[in-house]
């Protein structure tokens, strides 16, 4: 291979693509197995933690796999709304079509069809797919987007397109990437897609056996700019893999950190920008370099200080403001506009701000995402860094700023209004947030109706207030004629005692009365019951007959059962 | 799509052609020479030539381009290849040059074949497009693409279909030499597909016949069927042409009934010789291809050899395949018995997708084979097993979907067998691993699944020994011998 083919081999924060196949080493078990994957299901879900080079997987190691004719890849990543993405990037992939009078050739599908009419998704792809019969790979790279700003109805939309896109009847299949501490989020997503996680890949963090894999084949002299010194092969590495990991204790080591450290080190020894200098490194280059605590810090740090040298109306301060709103409160990238960022930096004039994001550009830290009209870290562990330095009114203003988003992230009508108490969280940062209208129109509606909800507690108060007062004054009739009427009521309850203690006068008479009747009756039957007896006495002093004598006993039987029946009534009285 | 085309005439005898993408149009790379001709652009109709700054519009045709060259003998060079002048016609200028994409000739000839044949979808779409609209259709990106997907549904309910999906998305890639070379490659192998399908289906037919009948062959019919089954190389495409003529012959000596209906009536036509002479063109071209002496003429020669083989075997539009996933018995106590029939239509649109459910579920009284590639016509009960010759490594492997292997050779050395699949475009072998052993009985299949933790493992390799062991079947039946290596692992 002659001297003019010979590449840089390192991308400093880009993602490794299919045209960089011949320089990218260290995956080649990951690229089997994902190839594998792929090619026996239409959806594969790659996880891994940031910095591990998942992107390029896709993008260099699995494509690589495929020939050209086979790998029609759509990349979608989230912007204000991820259904909208994915719709544009059908669309770009599409291109333009002639409806017209030959509409009727999609509709004689439609009439061989049972399945019912077509998603839009679905039209869009079997249209992408006519267009040039390549199998296509939607690639839905930073799917952790969709959970750290993405809105709960647009997420149920995407589920909702992902589940028809895995019916249509061309060959399509669907990779998602995504960091792993988001696969829990996965849940609601599976529930839709219960083949989600069927093929799933971790991507490990690269050890030192892969690292060194990857540096002694990326400065093979044959096709790289550089080469390591014969001889120190060995040591070379294993110090770039010791300075790079730093204080981590960790065995393995992220790859933007690598590859920042080579890109610094090939800078230092070579002083070619355009890196295309041929250079060796020796052991003695790297103990040139010195301690270096932190690679993406010091590099970030480096990147500001030298920005802030070259502008004067900037100090390193102002710079960090700059940056802090393309890093989410996670530590991940989040894309936005320069008007975006105008409005969220405040003290700043568009041409600093212009000034500030070409230098920043240049320098690779932050990337154009041309589809969506909006700039971004390079890489989430730069957005990681970013997050590191802010300060805690920073971090405040910004967990005040997600509250806002993922209200207004919401159809209106599935939206709550500020509550009072957030209301008074939000009003100091109202103006430093650099809101959007739509943001700052919610908060203004929010107001409005706890202002209007106040309004309407003071009258519901004075009406209640109206209202009790009439009760009370309703009560206070009712009183005066319940007393009223408990006079009267009085006067006769005492009449109707009066009648009542009368009546038992009268009856206790009457049963005083009816008792001395049943004590003179029981005194009279006892006589009887005497006389008889004595009658018997004499019958037998006599010798009379035993009928009559029976006849004797007989009367006193009945007489004394009639004094029994009497003494029962005398006590049922008496109770 | 309309391309740039950059031509210049240097010293007044040749012109250069360069097809570039359209965002470059404005940005012309004038070539240093006596006089600079510049194509701005090409349409079906007209060409748009810059000759020294001045910009005339000309006739889209082989000869007005040619009048440039103010009658002297030139070559044109087209893509930095150079081509004699009487290399083209105007439809092969054109093709070359980008005034025609790929395919065009390829799907023309497919097209009119299905429509004599009375396909019903072709003739649905072109009953309705005007008769504007039908004169070269074939350039309207909107007619072409809803042609294509018809072609790439039909000849066997898909399965060629597929590799025309691939032939279509390889001819809508930018020039390259590796499209050149990716286009022919494939062209070759659609062809090879179609006439081993046939062969397999004539080859599994016979197999089943010489059983039946008890046929007897001589040491010539020996020979053929000892080529098919011990080609320790895989076959070209004129050895495929060749069996297949040779095996009808057989065919028709032994006056056996063919397994499909319309296969004699070619016979009769001679149809098998076009074949033959295809097959003889298109291997032609392989060869150049191996020794890199290709150029994009070659691509549009080889549609048209492609075109006459595959229209040729039109009937092929009116067969399906079915892979036979599964059969489960089920007889409740005092009921009626029946089988349950899994099965996988093998489609173009169901190609290597496991999500959508295209498979299939059949309630019957009788059974089928398991493992089996069905080819038939409306009823896959009625049809012919192409196993173990084509496979669908998924039924083997109780994975959802279809994975489709095309026999091409026995191995030398190991008791293996080398498929070629559908899929990936890409060989593989399926290995006998000795477990499974013709004619075992029941217990020793217990005893070996009691020795077995991984049961679904050891059904799997026992469903790849069935496709060593039923080929090696077939061969021993044919050929009347007995089989060495399969006798080796059965000794052991």
């Amino acid at each position: 291979m002659s001297k003019q083919q010979k590449r840089y081999p390192f991308k400093f924060l880009d993602a490794y693509k299919r045209t960089d196949a011949d320089i990218f080493f260290g995956r080649d078990e990951e690229i089997e197995a994902l190839y594998q994957m792929v090619s026996r299901s239409d959806m594969v879900m790659v996880y891994g933690a940031s910095g591990t080079g998942k992107t390029s997987l896709i993008q260099c190691g699995l494509s690589s796999r495929f020939e050209l004719h086979e790998w029609q890849a759509i990349n979608v990543r989230k912007g204000p709304d991820i259904n909208l993405s994915l719709r544009k990037a059908l669309e770009e992939q599409r291109g333009d079509t002639e409806e017209g009078e030959l509409a009727w050739l999609d509709e004689l599908d439609e009439e061989a069809s049972n399945s019912g009419s077509e998603t839009e998704v679905q039209r869009l792809l079997k249209q992408v797919y006519l267009k040039n019969f390549r199998p296509v790979f939607l690639i839905f790279d930073q799917f952790e987007e969709l959970y750290v700003l993405g809105g709960e109805d647009e997420q149920q939309v995407f589920f909702q397109q992902v589940a028809d896109i895995l019916q249509v009847d061309q060959p399509v299949k669907l990779i998602f990437s995504i960091r792993e501490e988001y696969v829990g989020h996965l849940y609601e997503f599976e529930k839709k897609v219960p083949s989600l996680l069927k093929r799933k890949l971790r991507v490990e963090k690269m050890n030192y056996g892969k690292v060194a894999e990857v540096l002694s084949r990326a400065t093979d002299g044959k096709i790289s700019l550089i080469n390591l010194r014969a001889g120190e092969e060995d040591a070379i590495i294993s110090k770039i893999f010791e300075t790079v990991k730093g204080e981590d204790k960790g065995l393995s080591l992220q790859l933007p950190y690598l590859q920042v450290f080579m890109d610094k080190l090939y800078i230092k020894i070579s002083g070619d920008k355009n890196r295309k200098t041929p250079i060796e490194i020796s052991s003695g280059d790297l103990e040139k370099l010195g301690k270096i605590e932190d690679v993406l810090r010091d590099f970030l740090d480096e990147q500001v200080k030298e920005i802030s040298e070259k502008q004067p109306a900037a100090d390193e301060e102002k710079i960090w403001k700059c940056l802090s709103p393309f890093a989410t409160l996670e530590g991940t990238k989040e894309p936005i506009s320069v008007e975006q960022l105008g409005s969220k930096v405040a003290d700043v004039s568009p041409s600093f701000l212009e000034e500030v994001i070409s230098e920043l550009v240049n320098r690779r830290i932050l990337r154009v995402n041309e589809a969506e009209g909006v700039y971004e870290m390079a890489h989430d562990s730069l957005a990681k860094q970013v997050a590191l330095r802010r300060s805690s009114e920073d971090i405040a203003a910004l967990e005040v700023y997600r509250l806002i988003a993922s209200q207004t992230a919401l159809v209106e009508e599935k939206r709550e209004f500020f509550t009072e108490k957030q209301l008074g969280i939000i009003e100091p940062f109202e103006e430093k947030l650099g809101l959007e209208a739509h943001e700052r129109d919610w908060i203004e509606k929010s107001k409005l109706y706890r202002e209007e909800e106040r309004k309407q507690a003071v009258v519901k108060q004075q009406q209640e207030l109206d209202r009790a007062r009439s009760t009370l004054r309703r009560i206070r009739a009712y009183l005066a004629l319940a007393l009223m009427a408990l006079v009267v009521a009085g006067y006769f309850a005492y009449r109707a005692n009066q009648e009542t203690e009368r009546a038992t006068r009268s009856q206790e008479r009457a049963e005083r009365n009816l008792e001395s009747f049943y004590q003179a009756e029981i005194q009279r039957l006892q006589n009887q019951i005497n006389t008889a007896e004595r009658n018997i006495n004499s019958y037998e002093l006599y010798g009379a007959e035993e009928d009559i004598m029976f006849l004797e006993q007989e009367r006193i039987q009945g007489f004394k059962e009639s004094i029994a029946a009497l003494q029962d009534s005398i006590k049922s009285i008496r109770e | 799509m309309p391309i740039t085309v950059y031509v210049n005439i240097e010293g007044r005898k040749s012109i250069h052609i360069y097809s570039q993408p359209q965002k470059r149009m404005n940005q012309p790379h004038k070539v240093h020479g006596d006089q600079n001709i510049i194509i701005q652009n090409v349409s079906d109709t007209h060409v748009t030539v810059e000759v020294n700054g001045s910009v005339q519009k000309v006739e889209n045709k082989l000869e007005e381009i040619i009048k440039l060259l103010e009658g002297e003998s030139a070559s044109i060079t087209i893509n930095q290849i150079s081509y004699s002048n009487d290399a083209f016609t105007d439809e092969s200028f054109k093709y070359v040059s980008g005034g025609k994409g790929h395919n065009t000739v390829l799907i023309k000839k497919l097209v009119e074949a299905l429509d004599d044949f009375g396909n019903a979808s072709v003739q649905k779409i072109f009953s309705r497009l005007t008769a504007e609209q039908k004169h070269a259709w074939e350039y309207n990106p909107r007619i072409s693409s809803k042609v294509k997907e018809k072609l790439r549904e039909s000849w066997l309910g898909g399965v060629l279909g597929i590799m025309l999906g691939k032939l279509f998305a390889i001819g809508s890639q930018e020039y390259s030499t590796e499209k050149t070379d990716a286009f022919l490659k494939h062209s070759l192998e659609l062809a090879k597909m179609t006439l081993q399908i046939l062969n397999f289906a004539l080859i599994s037919f016979l197999w089943d016949k010489k059983k039946e009948k008890k046929l007897t062959f001589n040491e010539e019919e020996k020979k053929v069927v000892r080529d098919f089954f011990e080609g320790f190389v895989e076959k070209n495409l004129g050895e495929e042409s060749k069996l297949l003529s040779d095996v009808c012959q057989l065919y028709k000596r032994h006056k056996l009934s063919f397994p499909m209906e319309e296969l004699p009536p070619l016979l009769e036509k001679g149809t098998l010789e076009s074949i033959k002479q295809n097959c003889e063109d298109l291997h032609v071209i392989d060869r150049k291809r191996a020794e890199g002496d290709i150029t994009p003429l070659s691509c549009y020669v080889a549609e048209q050899h492609l075109g006459d083989l595959i229209g040729s075997l039109i009937f092929l539009s009116t067969y399906e395949m079915t892979s036979v996933k599964k059969v489960v018995y089920e007889e409740a106590r005092d009921t009626n018995h029946f089988y349950l029939h899994f099965l996988a239509p093998i489609k173009a649109a169901s190609f290597q997708r496991t999500e959508k459910t295209y498979e299939t579920l059949n309630f019957a009284r009788e059974t089928i084979c398991t493992e089996a590639v069905l080819m038939h016509k409306d009823r896959y009960q009625q049809s012919i097993n192409l196993f173990p010759f084509l496979i669908d490594l998924n039924a083997l492997t109780f994975d959802k979907g279809t994975h489709i292997g095309f026999f091409r050779e026995k191995d030398t050395d190991n008791p293996e067998l080398h498929f070629w699949f559908l899929g990936s475009g890409k060989r593989d072998r399926i290995s006998y691993s000795g477990k499974l052993k013709a004619e075992m009985k029941e217990e020793e299949l217990n005893e070996l699944f009691k020795e077995e933790k991984e049961q679904e493992s050891l059904r799997k390799q026992l469903k790849a020994d069935s496709v060593y062991l039923q080929f090696q079947a077939a061969r021993r039946d044919l050929l009347d011998e007995k089989d060495t290596i399969e006798d080796i692992f059965s000794e052991e």
